[in-house]
């Protein structure tokens, strides 16, 4: 006699998901938007880094690493938020139709369809991020004046990557509720850059965007002897707690878009 | 006598669509281990919204669905690992190959390296495409992509397979071979198979559900859907002989007055036989008539008008009556 009883038991559990990552990430670093961005930011980081180098060594007018490492993660998290959103937008919502059809009715669940999909655009885009932060890093060390602190700069870098992590989980969340790609971008833009003119617009205490993206460069600074004069060297653990509190958020926002994703149609 | 649960059971589905569209109107229906139920409608009946709700792609907005025992939803994936499904347009990830493919499809349901490994091979090899197996699938053909669609619904080996409108888009050659594999799979697995074309459900199906505009008009035996509708019998007789000795043995037959009508082409005569006679005792007479005109007969095809006349019976019916046809049911 047949029975619930006798419903198959999946021979891999992580399988699934597994293949759903990998198939994902090679379309994502496939395309032509992610390496095209990629390339350009790449461009543009060794282009800067070449011509403060010049006006280092040529012009003699000494160039921090911490000042333009600081620089670079500044403007990440100002365009990187909205690379990172492009890069999720697509996710579920730009797969609406036949072809998440094709992935969901082969006995996947849909946890194992959104986790993948979270995973494979997170480690596209961090991926990314991490590999350029970190050449333009080390390039800054040999190239400009090095002031930079080996603990402080990964401190920085886990901070910046937790910011993107925010952007590409809620981006997630987004995609998984909306039924088409441009609908999830403009709302998480709008979103995005809304919340940034409010935070600029609006006194909260000591704390706005402007003011936390200007201590990036203090964070990564060390304290030699060539260090500039005056400088003081922030406790990390703060910061630290701020990046755990952010990528919490993350989790939340990821939840939530998977909870919902859960019990609605596609 | 032992139960035998069914594959399939819909107890008062509906689908309303963002408040708008009624898809689907309290439909009540099971479908029985090993049968071959055709799914019946003219566009927008609500087939392929009742097949997601089966596989669970989509929920129902009110009633329950069970599928092999459990209810079905978006997340009971264990029963959907028994389900092989072929979707109307088939759509691929772009830059794959089809064994690349088949390999992903196998990973999705969970399915180890080296029996995932052996099930691609023995797959692409059962619909023809190892020659293709390392080519992008880009290019491909409509009969090529059908074919890579039925391997992925066979590779996780499933007890039901859902096949929406199989022969879409298909050459005759590849239509034919659909409805044989059809055919061969019918001896082990339930299929549930929607089109629009009455004389491939006529071919390869046992059961038939009829839809329109979200309504159940008619789930059973096929051969009841044709007494219910109380449609005539064609047959397409195919006569070894000239066209002028078939339209002289058609014209003898018209004056025997034996069938409805019967019409002649080429070397091919259809007979349209009364609904009020056993139709075996009319086709005896037929044959009979051919045997004294001494005329041989190359090949017989049913014509499936029978399914085709009680189909647009039902649909007729339910346009005219829905009133009558709600009142009844409340009944």
């Amino acid at each position: 006699m047949a029975s619930s009883a006798s419903i198959a038991t999946p021979p891999s559990r992580w399988l699934p998901l597994w293949s759903i990552l990998e198939m994902d990430l090679k379309q994502t670093v496939k395309g032509w938007l992610y390496r095209m961005s990629l390339l350009v930011v790449l461009i543009i980081s060794v282009g800067v880094l070449l011509n403060r180098a010049a006006v280092h060594r040529e012009a003699g007018v000494v160039q921090y690493a911490s000042v333009h490492v600081g620089d670079f993660l500044h403007y990440t998290v100002i365009f990187g938020a909205a690379l990172s959103a492009l890069f999720t937008a697509g996710a579920i919502a730009g797969e609406r139709g036949n072809l998440i059809d094709n992935t969901l009715c082969r006995g996947v669940g849909r946890w194992h369809f959104f986790v993948g999909k979270l995973a494979s655009r997170s480690v596209a885009v961090l991926g990314g991020f991490l590999l350029v932060g970190f050449i333009f890093m080390v390039a800054s060390v040999f190239i400009l004046k090095s002031d930079l602190d080996f603990d402080h700069c990964m401190v920085a870098l886990v901070l910046v990557g937790s910011i993107l992590w925010l952007m590409i989980s809620a981006t997630m969340a987004v995609s998984a509720s909306v039924n088409n790609t441009l609908l999830c971008l403009g709302i998480v833009l709008f979103a995005l850059y809304g919340l940034m003119a409010l935070l600029w617009l609006v006194p909260m205490g000591n704390f706005t965007l402007i003011r936390f993206l200007n201590t990036l460069p203090m964070i990564i600074r060390s304290t030699d002897a060539n260090s500039p004069p005056g400088t003081y060297v922030l406790p990390m653990l703060p910061y630290l707690k701020l990046a755990g509190y952010i990528a919490l958020t993350g989790c939340g926002c990821a939840a939530v878009g998977m909870w919902y994703f859960m019990r609605k149609d596609v | 006598m032992e139960y035998v649960e069914p594959v399939v059971e819909a107890q008062a589905l509906t689908k309303v669509y963002q408040r708008r569209q009624i898809a689907l109107n309290n439909v009540t229906m099971t479908v029985p281990r090993g049968c071959v139920l055709g799914l019946l409608g003219p566009n927008g009946a609500g087939k392929t919204t009742f097949l997601r709700i089966i596989l669970g792609l989509q929920r129902p907005s009110s009633g329950t669905i069970k599928v092999f025992g459990s209810k079905m939803g978006p997340n009971n994936s264990a029963a959907r690992r028994r389900i092989g499904y072929i979707p109307t347009h088939a759509e691929f990830p772009h830059g794959m190959t089809p064994l690349e493919y088949l390999d992903y499809c196998g990973k999705l349901f969970g399915l180890r390296g080296v029996v995932r490994k052996s099930r691609c091979a023995q797959m692409l090899r059962a619909v023809g495409l190892q020659d293709a197996a390392g080519m992008s699938m880009t290019g491909f053909s409509s009969g090529m992509a059908a074919r890579l669609s039925v391997a992925a619904s066979l590779i996780n080996e499933p007890e039901l397979l859902i096949w929406d409108e199989p022969t879409h888009g298909l050459d005759p050659e590849a239509r034919r071979s659909m409805l044989e594999l059809i055919k061969q799979l019918s001896s082990e697995k339930t299929l549930i198979v929607s089109s629009h074309n009455l004389s491939d459900i006529d071919e390869v199906c046992s059961h038939a559900a009829v839809l329109s505009r979200g309504n159940l008009l008619f789930h059973g035996d096929l051969a009841d859907m044709k007494g219910s509708g109380g449609g005539c019998f064609s047959f397409e007789l195919e006569l070894d002989c000239d066209v002028k000795t078939t339209s002289r043995t058609a014209q003898a037959l018209r004056d025997q007055k034996i069938c409805n009508s019967i019409d002649s082409q080429q070397r091919r005569i259809t007979v349209h036989l009364p609904d009020d006679q056993p139709n075996t005792l009319v086709l005896a007479q037929v044959f009979q008539s051919l045997s004294d005109l001494k005329v041989n007969v190359v090949d017989v095809r049913g014509m499936g008008q029978g399914t085709e006349a009680a189909f647009l019976d039902l649909v007729e019916k339910e346009e005219s009556n829905g009133l009558v046809s709600l009142y009844r049911n409340a009944a």
